[in-house]
C-alpha cells in the first residue's frame, strides 16, 4: 500500500514538475504586449489551470509559485520592471482562479475560470506599472487591457479545456 | 450542440494566432536607459539606446561625476579650487584630467587670440555673476580685474598647475561640459554603443544615426518662449550654444549677461547667441563662447578656420548661418 | 455555459463598449503628450497632456518646492521657492522635447511625445 502511495506521490511530482517547466517555456517565448512593459498574453495561465483542475488547489499556488520564481532566475534582474509585472500578474491570476474554483465552481466552466484570470492577470499589471511610473496617462488604456484580458483568458480557456480532455485519461488512471 | 462548440473552439483559435501576429509586429522601439544628474552647475539628460545600455550609462554617469568633482570651482575639494586658492603662492598636483582640459583650454585661448578665456574669473567675480550679487562694478574695478586675465600666466609642468599672480582664478565653465562629451562619446566608442543623446546643460552630443536617419535639434529663442529653428544633423555630432538668456540681469532696461568679454572687462551683447556644430566636443563649447563674444561678422568668418558650422542669431533676432548649415536649418516661422 | 458564464459575458461586452466610447470621445490617440516632471532626478510624476488637461500642483524636492500649471495644452510654473525665479521666467512650453528647469530646486518639467516631427532636444 505504501509502495502505491508513494508512487503515485511521485507520479505526482513528475507531472507538477512538467507543468512548471512548461510554463516557464510558454512564458518565455510568448511576446510581449505595448505599452505595459511585462505585460504579456498569460499563457502560463494554462498549467496553473491543469494543476488546478487535476490535482487541487495547493499544487495549483505551489506551480504558480514555482513558475513565476523559476522565470524570474532564467530571466534575470536586468530588467526588473517586466519581471515584476509578469510575475505579480500571475500570482494574482492564480490566486484568483483557485479562489473561484473553490468557492464557485458550480457557476463557471473552465473557460469562465480562465476569463477571470486574464482579467485579473492584465488588471494586477495595469496597477503595478502605474505605481512604478506613476503615470496618469495610463489610465486611457484600462477598459481595453481589460477586454484583451478578458479575451485571452477565454482563448486560453479553451486551450486547456481542450488539453485537459486529451490528458484526463492518462494523468488519472497512471500510465 | 457539437456544431456550435466547434465555432467558438475555431473562433478562438483564429483570435489566438492574431494576437500573437499582432503582439510580433508591434513590438515597439525599445525604451532607451536614461538618466537626469545635476552636475557642473546644470542638468545633465542622458539617453542610451542599444544592447548594453544600462552598463554604458553606469560609466557615463561615472564619468560625469569624476569630471565634475575636478572642476567645480566652488567645492573646495576639487582641483580647481586647489589651483585657484593658490594662485601666486605655489603649485599644485593635481590629476592628470585637469591637467587635460586646462591645456585644451589654452589651446582654444590661443586659437581665439583670447576671446576665449579661461581665466575670466576676477570679472564674473566684480559684476556679481559668482554670488548672485548682480552689480555693475566701477573703471578701476574692472581695470584692476583685467590684469588678473593673462593666460599665459597659466603655468603647467607635469602634473602640477600654477598661477603666477595671486587673485588670478580659473574657470572652466565655458569648456569642462564639452570636455566631458568628449570622454562620454569615447565610452560609447570603447563599449560598442548604438545611439545615445547627452544634453549637458545645453551642450548636447548626438552618437549615431536615429530612426528618422537625421537628429532634429531645437534652438531656443533667445527672446521668446519655444525654439527659433531645428537644425537636422546626420550622424554623430556635438552641438554648444553660448547665450544672453541663461545668466543675467537688467539694470536700467539694459541687459548684463554672464559672458564677459575678456578685451574690455564688459558682459559682451553683440548678438543674442550663437550654436556650433563640431566634431569635437571641447572645441564647439570653448567656441561657443569665443564667437558669442567677438559678434556675428568675425565668427562667420571664422567658421572654415576652425572646421565648425555655427548658427547666429543677431540683436535684432535674424537668423545667420554658416554655408554648410544653410540647409539643414528650418525656421519656426516658415523661412528655409 | 454556466450561470457565471453568461455573466462574464456581459460583463466583458459592457467593457468592450466602454473601451469603444472611450476611444470615441476621450480619444486615445489624442493623447501624444506627457508631462515628465523629475525631482532630484527622479520621475515623480507624469501627466498627460492635451488642449482640456488643466491642473495645478506642487512638486517638492529636497531642495525646495514650485508650482506648476498645465492649461490650454501648455505648462509653466508659478510659484518656486528659489532665489532668482528664472524658472518662473522660462515661461510657457508646450511642445515635445522642450523642458523647465528650476536648477536650484532640481525639479525639471519636461515633455515627451510620439509625434514623428518632435525634436530630439534643445541647445541653448
Amino acid at each position: 500500500m505504501k509502495s502505491t502511495r508513494s508512487r503515485i506521490k511521485l507520479r505526482e511530482l513528475i507531472y507538477l514538475s512538467i507543468l512548471i517547466a512548461l510554463g516557464i517555456v510558454l512564458n518565455l517565448i510568448e511576446p510581449p504586449i505595448s505599452p505595459i512593459p511585462g505585460a504579456k498574453l498569460g499563457l502560463a495561465n494554462i498549467v496553473i489551470l491543469l494543476a488546478l483542475l487535476f490535482f487541487g488547489k495547493s499544487e495549483a499556488i505551489i506551480v504558480a509559485l514555482l513558475r513565476a520564481i523559476l522565470s524570474a532566475f532564467f530571466k534575470g534582474m536586468l530588467h526588473p520592471i517586466p519581471l515584476f509585472t509578469s510575475m505579480g500578474g500571475s500570482i494574482m491570476a492564480a490566486i484568483a482562479m483557485i479562489l473561484v474554483y473553490d468557492l464557485c465552481r458550480k457557476h463557471f466552466s473552465i473557460v469562465g475560470i480562465s476569463i477571470i484570470g486574464g482579467i485579473i492577470n492584465n488588471l494586477t499589471q495595469f496597477f503595478i506599472v502605474l505605481y512604478i511610473t506613476k503615470n496618469s496617462a495610463l489610465w486611457y488604456y484600462l477598459p481595453i487591457l481589460l477586454f484583451l484580458g478578458g479575451i485571452s483568458g477565454w482563448v486560453i480557456g479553451l486551450i486547456t479545456k481542450i488539453l485537459y480532455n486529451k490528458m484526463k485519461t492518462v494523468v488519472k488512471n497512471g500510465s | 450542440m457539437n456544431k456550435k462548440r466547434n465555432i467558438v473552439t475555431i473562433a478562438g483559435w483564429i483570435f489566438v494566432v492574431c494576437l500573437i501576429i499582432f503582439s510580433f509586429i508591434n513590438k515597439a522601439e525599445k525604451p532607451p536607459a536614461t538618466a537626469e544628474l545635476y552636475a557642473m552647475d546644470t542638468i545633465v539628460n542622458i539617453k542610451i539606446y542599444g544592447d548594453n545600455k544600462e552598463t554604458i550609462l553606469k560609466e557615463v554617469i561615472k564619468k560625469i561625476e569624476e569630471i565634475n568633482s575636478y572642476v567645480d570651482s566652488f567645492s573646495p575639494n576639487s582641483d580647481i579650487y586647489k589651483i585657484n586658492k593658490n594662485s601666486g603662492i605655489k603649485n599644485v598636483t593635481v590629476h592628470p584630467e585637469t591637467v587635460a582640459i586646462i591645456e585644451k583650454a589654452m589651446e582654444l585661448a590661443h586659437n581665439t587670440n583670447g576671446a576665449f578665456n579661461p581665466l575670466i574669473t576676477p570679472l564674473s567675480q566684480i559684476w556679481g555673476f559668482r554670488d548672485k550679487n548682480y552689480r555693475i562694478p566701477s573703471e578701476e574695478e574692472i581695470k584692476d580685474a583685467l590684469n588678473l586675465t593673462n593666460y599665459n600666466d597659466i603655468v603647467i609642468s607635469k602634473n602640477t598647475v600654477f598661477l603666477k599672480k595671486e587673485g588670478e582664478a580659473l574657470d572652466l565653465g565655458g569648456i569642462a561640459k564639452g570636455y566631458t562629451l568628449d570622454c562620454l562619446k569615447e565610452i560609447l566608442d570603447k563599449m560598442d554603443g548604438e545611439r545615445a543623446l547627452i544634453n549637458n546643460g545645453g551642450n548636447i552630443l548626438l552618437y549615431g544615426t536615429p530612426p528618422g536617419k537625421q537628429w532634429k535639434i531645437g534652438i531656443k529663442n533667445p527672446r521668446e518662449d519655444g525654439i527659433i529653428g531645428t537644425l537636422n544633423i546626420e550622424g554623430t555630432k556635438f552641438i554648444s550654444t553660448s547665450g544672453d538668456y541663461e545668466r543675467f540681469f537688467t539694470k536700467d532696461n539694459k541687459r548684463y549677461c554672464h559672458l564677459i568679454n575678456p578685451f574690455n572687462g564688459y558682459p559682451a551683447d553683440k548678438i543674442f547667441s550663437v550654436t556650433v556644430v563640431s566634431d569635437k566636443g571641447y572645441y564647439g563649447d570653448a567656441l561657443s563662447t569665443a564667437f558669442f563674444i567677438i559678434g556675428k561678422n568675425e565668427a562667420l568668418q571664422d567658421v572654415k578656420k576652425f572646421d565648425v558650422d555655427i548658427v547666429v542669431i543677431d540683436s535684432d533676432l535674424n537668423v545667420f548661418c554658416g554655408e554648410e548649415l544653410k540647409d539643414s536649418l528650418i525656421l519656426e516661422n516658415g523661412k528655409g | 455555459m454556466e450561470k457565471g458564464d453568461k455573466l462574464l459575458a456581459l460583463i466583458l461586452v459592457v467593457i468592450f463598449i466602454f473601451a469603444i466610447g472611450q476611444y470615441t470621445f476621450v480619444s486615445i490617440s489624442k493623447v501624444k503628450r506627457t508631462i515628465i516632471i523629475r525631482s532630484d532626478g527622479e520621475i515623480v510624476e507624469q501627466i498627460p497632456l492635451n488642449e482640456t488637461t488643466e491642473v495645478i500642483t506642487t512638486i517638492k524636492s529636497k531642495e525646495g518646492a514650485v508650482t506648476m500649471q498645465v492649461k490650454n495644452g501648455k505648462v509653466h510654473i508659478i510659484e518656486s521657492t528659489c532665489h532668482d525665479k528664472l524658472c518662473i521666467k522660462q515661461g510657457w512650453i508646450s511642445k515635445t522635447g522642450e523642458s523647465i528647469v528650476c536648477l536650484p530646486n532640481r525639479i525639471s518639467i519636461s515633455i515627451t511625445g510620439e509625434e514623428k516631427n518632435e525634436i530630439d532636444s534643445i541647445t541653448y
